[in-house]
């Protein structure tokens, strides 16, 4: 397509924003290269060597496979669901989580998962515990905050591509003998494979760039990724760190994502190239 | 007495208060093309899906190959069906499609994939085993869907109006086609249409279904010169309809008197008492037209159309308006409209029918 050469114009907040934003992470990627002594790799060296690094490293990837697993698991129904209702009020509801800030719905879990939260206050008035489980301050907490937040983005991932197949393949299906388990193993799950991998990409990507979740109701010992940067930067000022974390959180989560796009591919490989 | 593979007994269908099904009872035979015509909302859609599964009569019963399938799965009873849009599966290629069924029965691979290959060269796809769904023509789709089905030798296959898609070359070339396999593989076949014409050629016997019931089970030709009520005889190829009174009945014949053309005509009729209202239906090809004198009425010819083979002329006699149609011959001259014509009506082929009915 051939555009004026005033529509051009209409690009130009792009590129302020790419300007603006470009400064800044620019910025950061000079200082983790370029330290004291010129250019070097040190940041990346040190952040390499210091083992709680790495640890953090590992654990926030060991988070992001655990939350996109079971965010994947917990939204393939819903979406099923919505699709059958055929209602748009509850797919508004689905959304409507999205209206409240992070910050207020992860607060929201402390004042449930608490050590005389909801949750506590109910199993020990139950008397089926006598001291309060704990809850948050650790990993379960930050899955738990985390998977509450992302469902809402996995689940219309997945809603998006299951609502876009056949109901009739069901039916020809069914007629070829095939029951509903192997009518969905064999036909819904495979053509319903592109949402799934697109909502396990989504929120993996936005897990290994949490901050507040971790840092509401993760351990202070264990650390994620997101939540070390915010400390660097914010804490410690050491913005070399907090680049070169940045940048090594970054290219580890295109390298994990890598997977993902093949597979997508790979599922996808037999459909009729999307019309554009 | 042949064989019956597929009965339906008293089967009804009601959605909330509407009937689409009212009470059919319906034996199909081991071996035969049997049509479900009729005009949409007829009830023919309804009733293949609850002889296939997707549908439960709200009362009566299925019974497959002797066995009474009515709470049985679909995926449990031994059927095949070729849907509307043929639902084929896009994910996978034209010998994953036709294995499917095989290999959910518990197959071997090697010998699923043996007889997707017989499969495909019997509907005339051979090497065609890994091409993609949507690599295919409209044609070949049909085939892939027809060969996915047969491969599992269900005791009946159902078709619904898989032709309706294809433009009116193929779809004659494909029921030539469908008709060819069916008869290879000695499959029972239902078919569902609302096109006559496809009803006619490729049927052994045809259902004609209105408003939720059974009008008139036949052969072919017997639905065509032989229809049981009005319906059949406007539904079924074109037909011209005067309004009478019969005035005397002898066995079957009837005399009726037709207002529009002044004229007592014998016709044939059934149930038909003296004194009755009729409607007494005749096929243009019994109208011929002739400009010589000496023909019984006279009429002004208001239309033509040629369509190759035929014209059609649309007449008005009396105030009556007619449909003629004769053979075109290259020698004949056309009458022009507005012109006057000689109108000669071969009576005999012409039947009553009770009006109020």
């Amino acid at each position: 397509m051939r555009l004026s050469r005033a529509a051009f114009l209409l690009l130009l907040p792009v590129l302020g924003m790419i300007l603006s934003l470009g400064t800044g992470v620019f910025a950061l990627i000079e200082q983790s290269f370029v330290g004291a002594d010129g250019l070097s790799l040190k940041a990346f060296q040190a952040f390499v060597s210091r083992r709680e690094a790495m640890s953090v490293f590992l654990y926030t990837h060991q988070m992001a496979l655990l939350v996109s697993a079971i965010c994947v698991v917990v939204s393939f129904p819903l979406a099923v669901f919505l699709v059958r209702k055929q209602n748009q009020a509850y797919v508004l509801l689905i959304m409507m989580p999205l209206l409240v800030s992070i910050v207020v719905r992860t607060y929201g879990w402390m004042v449930i998962l608490g050590p005389r939260g909801l949750i506590n206050a109910a199993l020990m008035g139950a008397g089926i515990t006598t001291a309060p489980i704990r809850l948050m301050f650790n990993t379960t907490g930050v899955v738990i905050g985390l998977v509450h937040i992302y469902i809402p983005f996995a689940t219309l991932s997945i809603l998006t591509v299951y609502s876009k197949i056949d109901r009739s393949l069901v039916d020809g299906a069914a007629a070829l003998g095939a029951g509903p388990w192997r009518v969905f193993s064999r036909i819904i799950l495979p053509l319903a494979m592109p949402g799934v991998i697109a909502a396990a990409s989504i929120v993996y990507l936005l897990t290994i760039g949490a901050v507040v979740t971790p840092l509401l109701l993760g351990s202070i010992q264990q650390m994620m990724l997101g939540s070390m940067i915010y400390d660097q930067m914010l804490v410690t000022f050491d913005f070399p760190s907090a680049g070169s974390a940045a940048i090594i959180l970054t290219l580890s989560a295109a390298l994990a994502i890598l997977p993902l796009q093949l597979a997508d591919r790979w599922v996808t490989r037999k459909l009729p190239a999307e019309r554009s | 007495m042949p064989e019956v593979v597929v009965h339906a007994k008293a089967v009804e269908k009601k959605y909330r208060d509407v009937a689409a099904v009212r009470g059919v009872d319906l034996e199909v035979f081991r071996g035969e093309f049997l049509t479900l015509l009729g005009p949409s909302g007829c009830g023919k859609t309804t009733l293949l899906r609850m002889i296939v599964g997707f549908e439960q009569p709200t009362t009566g019963r299925i019974v497959i190959d002797g066995r009474d399938v009515t709470e049985v799965p679909t995926y449990r009873r031994p059927i095949g069906m070729v849907l509307q849009n043929l639902a084929l599966f896009p994910h996978m290629n034209v010998q994953e499609n036709i294995t499917f069924g095989l290999l959910t029965r518990g197959e071997r691979k090697s010998a699923a994939l043996q007889k997707a290959t017989q499969m495909l060269s019997l509907v005339g796809l051979a090497g065609f085993g890994h091409r993609l769904i949507h690599e295919l023509s409209g044609g070949q789709k049909q085939r892939v869907a027809l060969a996915r089905s047969i491969v599992l030798e269900p005791s009946v296959l159902l078709l619904d109006e898989p032709l309706g898609a294809l433009d009116l070359k193929l779809r004659q070339q494909m029921q030539g086609e469908l008709k060819r396999i069916q008869r290879q593989v000695g499959i029972t076949f239902i078919f569902v249409t609302h096109d006559q014409e496809e009803a006619l050629t490729m049927s052994d016997r045809i259902v004609v279904m209105n408003a939720g019931r059974i009008e008139q089970i036949g052969a072919p030709q017997e639905i065509y010169d032989h229809p049981e009520t009005m319906f059949v005889a406007s539904f079924v190829g074109d037909t011209n309809v005067f309004a009478g009174r019969a005035i005397a009945t002898a066995g079957a014949r009837v005399s009726v008197e037709l207002p529009a053309l002044g004229q007592t005509v014998e016709v044939q009729g059934r149930g038909i008492t003296p004194g009755m209202a009729v409607n007494v239906m005749i096929r243009p090809e019994f109208v011929a037209l002739d400009d010589q004198p000496g023909a019984p009425c006279s009429g002004q010819v208001t239309d033509r159309t040629f369509v190759g083979a035929d014209i059609r002329y649309s007449v008005t006699v009396g105030n009556q308006n007619l449909e003629a149609r004769r053979p075109h011959r290259p020698e004949d001259r056309m009458l022009a409209p507005s012109a006057t014509s000689g109108v000669t009506i071969d009576w005999a082929n012409g039947i009553a029918f009770p009006s109020a009915a």
